[in-house]
């Protein structure tokens, strides 16, 4: 029962994260693209984005919670905010350093933008976004531990603070365990999908050892 | 003289980097089914002469007509090759060979195999560019080249980065597959011996902004020292 109990509050949480990665990587893909492709925009917008960026996003949380209320939304909301701004910064600046001369057999070729983007620009930039995922996610799910401690009945957070606060020491070590688990589980399937979708650079790595 | 109905007419063609002008007013005519070696001083446009045919760069002035009409990569195939051979790192071999037929929604050729295999890059296919030498590399470029079909193909110094053995098998190789197809060919390099051995016409450039000094074509001379010698007194001068 205790298993199953725990195993409820786990897929919350790990939901919530994946959610808030989905949300985080569809804003920030876009727009980490537009700073590379305009560089007047990155200009005027890049020091808006290093104001906002360094700023703790647990400070936030009152703001989040004025607009959205105690539920889902700004939780969601406090876990992409976590991720977009790291996301951003790595895709632009991942896509800025894609070399010129990879465009140039595409452009020989006649292919359109929409081609480029297919096969030169989400491509190189695939890497670095996953890095930048795997670095943001632990803040993300330490900052997701504290927003489920209001508001809801369902999470890790919930369920460590309200063992804590039954005295039910046991069910709040194993809820620790599980969010350490549950990190190890996020972390290791980014690192597995790197290897299925960026399996050159693993092949690149195996050649360099080899020579 | 620059004659419009040749098969690749360039018409005083001006190419600037930023206020660098690295082209200006070139002009060249070049005939279907020849193999044409450009070779001039480093820097003087000779790699910026081709990205400018093949769409890369665009001129400031002037025109390149492909047949008459106005070149367009998207319409017409050109085989491009540059020199660090511009195979792309995430697709494997086979992916890069056929990444033109993505590209451009063309469909299979039946010659594909043979192409492959007189390349001899068939071990290589499900291997990623990194995992290649730069022999390899070299002969997949040119295999995705001439899986395009192309009428036009432009290759910058496909060979520099080679060592000698494998220059010699390359030159050997381009050459078989260029004799079955004797696609027009402009071909940049800074060996003079490379370009009396592939070129029938050797286009020799003067530094920047580039023109043309002389073209020699191979059947006035007898020997391939003969041109040679030419070619070193024309540098010299």
């Amino acid at each position: 029962m205790e298993g199953m109990n725990i195993g409820i509050h786990v897929i919350a949480s790990a939901c919530r994260i994946l959610e808030g990665l989905f949300i985080a990587l569809l804003i920030a893909v876009p727009i980490g693209l537009l700073f590379a492709d305009y560089p007047k925009i990155n200009k005027i917008c890049s020091p808006l984005l290093y104001f906002t960026y360094p700023v703790p996003k647990l400070a936030l949380l009152p703001v989040v919670m004025l607009l959205l209320g105690i539920g889902e939304a700004a939780k969601i909301t406090m876990i992409v905010l976590i991720l977009v701004f790291q996301l951003i910064v790595s895709i632009r600046d991942a896509a800025l350093h894609i070399p010129r001369e990879d465009f140039h057999v595409l452009i020989s070729l006649g292919a359109n933008k929409r081609q480029m983007l297919r096969w030169i620009t989400l491509p190189s930039i695939l890497p670095e976004t996953l890095t930048a995922i795997r670095v943001a996610i632990g803040t993300a799910a330490s900052v997701l531990f504290f927003t489920e401690t209001f508001g809801t009945d369902k999470g890790m957070g919930f369920y460590i603070v309200d063992s804590w606060m039954r005295l039910a020491y046991r069910e709040m070590y194993t809820g620790i365990l599980a969010l350490s688990l549950l990190g190890f589980a996020l972390f290791f399937s980014i690192d597995i999908l790197e290897k299925k979708v960026c399996k050159w650079k693993n092949r690149e790595s195996n050649h360099k050892k080899t020579k | 003289m620059i004659m419009e109905n040749n098969f690749l007419t360039i018409k005083d063609l001006s190419v600037n980097y930023g206020e660098t002008t690295i082209l200006r007013n070139f002009n060249l005519s070049v005939e279907e089914g020849n193999i044409y070696c450009l070779v001039g001083p480093s820097g003087c446009g000779k790699s910026t002469l081709l990205k400018a045919i093949c769409g890369i760069i665009k001129p400031v002035n002037g025109k390149i007509l492909m047949k008459g009409q106005a070149i367009c990569p998207a319409k017409q195939p050109i085989g491009y090759i540059p020199q660090q051979f511009g195979l792309l790192d995430w697709l494997t071999v086979k992916s890069n060979l056929f990444i033109s037929k993505r590209i451009r929604k063309t469909s299979s050729l039946p010659e594909e195999n043979h192409i492959i295999e007189q390349l001899e890059i068939s071990p290589l296919l499900n291997r990623y560019p990194k995992e290649l030498s730069g022999g390899q590399q070299q002969r997949v470029a040119l295999a995705r080249a001439w899986l395009l079909r192309p009428e036009l193909l432009l290759m910058d110094e496909p060979f520099s980065s080679l060592d000698t053995f494998t220059t010699e098998r390359s030159v050997e190789l381009f050459l078989q597959l260029w004799k079955e197809r004797r696609t027009t060919t402009l071909f940049v390099t800074h060996s003079l011996r490379e370009a009396v051995q592939i070129g029938k016409y050797i286009v020799l450039l003067s530094k920047q902004p580039a023109n043309v000094l002389e073209i020699l074509e191979r059947d006035f001379y007898q020997t391939e020292q003969q041109i040679y010698n030419r070619l070193q007194e024309l540098w010299k001068e």
